[in-house]
């Protein structure tokens, strides 16, 4: 059940979205969000659409495991297509009692939940085809060249955030069938005991990850791992022509956004 | 009363890339009063199997049978059954989460909607299984113990819950040896005081010692179901399969090799001393009839 989220996750591959430079990839996923937020309206969402769907078919990701990642943010995708289909005022077209919906609400509520799910897709995008290390050179270059403090300390943290979310599925697991095995019982009661019986998992995996990061940091050190000063890398990333023509193909989204923006 | 596997499949993450057929048509029936060990290779669906005798994993075909009652049935009486299979997983101490021993080890009656003095006999009772005493240790904090007292306690958790029969998987590993030795004294009574008892474990000389039964795995399947000291006699198909023999039978194995006239199914320490005393005093009964 846990193991179906994929944020995070790396699959292997040779697709051109593979081939990327870390840093292209980071940055034009930043590019992608802003024009992701810039379009309004419904043309403008479909060549959103076409343009997602295009990536993700050059990555060679099947849809599936892409939709798999879903899953756990169904309830927050849901809550935002709600909030917006009755909280906003406009035209009504249907009403019950103190709920109504309109049809600006319809639009905005779907437009918001398109873009939540877009956001996931193209994030998820990003790890599933960069591996974590060459994630974390980019951001790090990236961040460099912003001159950001501690590029190296952040990144770092990143990576191995990212590196330890499906460990930590795993051992939320394991820990879940052991309290069961004693006859915990997770499903049933109302929300206050729900909440409750949740004290047996959580103990043991806030513990078990402070444990895990004491011996993480202690094999680092073991290895003379020293933070971001005068390192030098093994694979020095190298921008090639493919990464300029995807900058120049954002570019064009970007373009194409703020166009059907404005014009449309 | 015992517990029936009936052509059990199980299959991971079903209909995914990643798909794993982890158990094929297990047949097994384990009967009231047996010392059942299970060894297998890392990935040989030992863990799955015994997660399925107490429902926490469902059969993807098949059926599990618990004292008559079906296990893999859809509404089946899954807390009836978790607390008459107790199961101890690998490092149980990291389950451990209540501030003092005496309520952690009362998790499981409490979840069972036991009474408070019925609560209070069975905490007493499970830290006297494991040897722990109850006045010394109750008040506790669980993270404060040693790692061999932690593993007790953490054991202990599941005797509270009174089960008929124990499952307990690799309940050595991580351990020194001291602490080894007395987990392991303490299962064997365990069975002594009448419970089933099955142990996956990696070390053939733990298992060699204790079980009379015992089950081999290797990917997905049951290969052997049979007397220790028999499958213990296949040192080669072991060996195929990653496995290994416990060291004194391999002692007995090499000493055969050198021309020693030794019984090759020895188990344990006592039996290799006696059948090596005796392989001696003939050698030398035979040198000196020649002189």
């Amino acid at each position: 059940m846990l193991k179906d989220i994929t944020i995070g996750q790396y699959i292997p591959g040779v697709s051109p979205v593979h081939k990327l430079d870390p840093r292209t990839k980071i940055i034009c996923l930043v590019f992608y969000m802003v024009g992701l937020f810039l379009v309004n309206n419904f043309s403008g969402y479909v060549f959103v659409t076409f343009f997602t769907l295009l990536i993700i078919f050059l990555s060679q990701i099947p849809l599936l495991t892409i939709v798999k990642g879903f899953k756990p943010l169904i309830l927050i995708i849901l809550l935002t297509l709600i909030l917006h289909v009755f909280m906003t005022e406009g035209e009504v077209i249907w009403q019950w009692g103190f709920l109504k919906i309109t049809w600006e609400g319809l639009r905005q509520g779907i437009f918001m939940a398109l873009r939540l799910i877009y956001l996931v897709t193209i994030t998820s995008l990003l790890t599933l085809t960069t591996t974590p290390i060459a994630l974390t050179d980019g951001l790090e270059r990236v961040l460099k060249a912003f001159h950001m403090p501690l590029a190296h300390e952040l990144a770092m943290m990143m990576t191995i955030a990212l590196r330890f979310i499906p460990t930590l599925i795993e051992e939320t697991e394991k820990i879940m069938k052991a309290q069961m095995a004693r006859g915990a019982d997770f499903e049933s009661g109302g929300l206050l005991s729900r909440a409750k019986s949740l004290i047996p998992l959580l103990v043991p995996l806030f513990l078990s990850s402070f444990r895990r990061a004491d011996e993480l940091a202690m094999a680092m050190e073991a290895r003379c791992y020293r933070g971001g000063e005068k390192r030098t890398r093994l694979k020095q990333l190298q921008m090639m022509s493919r990464d300029y023509f995807t900058f120049f193909i954002i570019f064009i989204f970007m373009g194409i956004t703020l166009y059907s923006r404005w014009f449309f | 009363m015992s517990i029936i596997l009936e052509a059990v499949d199980y299959i991971y993450q079903l209909g995914s890339v990643h798909e794993t057929n982890a158990l094929k048509g297990i047949n097994l029936v384990i009967k009231e009063g047996e010392f059942v060990g299970l060894i297998g290779h890392t990935g040989s669906g030992k863990s799955t199997l015994v997660q399925h005798i107490n429902g926490l994993i469902k059969p993807t075909k098949g059926k599990v049978i618990v004292d008559d009652q079906e296990v893999s049935a859809k509404r089946g009486k899954l807390k009836e059954i978790r607390q008459k299979v107790g199961l101890v997983f690998q490092y149980p101490e990291h389950q451990l989460f209540e501030e003092t021993v005496f309520e952690d080890i009362a998790f499981g009656p409490k979840n069972l909607g036991l009474a408070a003095t019925e609560i209070e006999k069975r905490v007493k009772k499970a830290l006297q299984m494991v040897h722990l005493d109850y006045e010394k240790y109750r008040t506790l904090s669980p993270f404060t113990l040693s790692g061999g007292e932690k593993r007790r306690v953490a054991i202990a958790g599941v005797l509270a819950m009174d089960p008929k029969y124990l499952i307990l998987d690799e309940p050595t590993a991580g351990l020194d040896p001291r602490g080894r030795d007395e987990i392991l004294a303490q299962i064997a009574e365990l069975h002594q005081q009448g419970m089933t008892v099955i142990l996956v474990s990696h070390s053939m000389d733990d298992v060699a010692r204790l079980t009379k039964r015992l089950l081999v795995m290797h990917q997905g399947e049951i290969i052997y179901d049979q007397e220790t000291r028999q499958v213990f006699s296949y040192y080669e198909k072991l060996q195929e399969m990653g496995l290994d023999i416990p060291t004194v039978t391999k002692l007995m194995h090499s000493l055969k090799g050198q021309g020693w006239s030794v019984r090759q199914d020895v188990l344990t320490v006592e039996e290799a001393k006696r059948e090596i005393l005796q392989a001696v005093k003939q050698a030398v009964k035979e040198e000196q009839s020649h002189a």
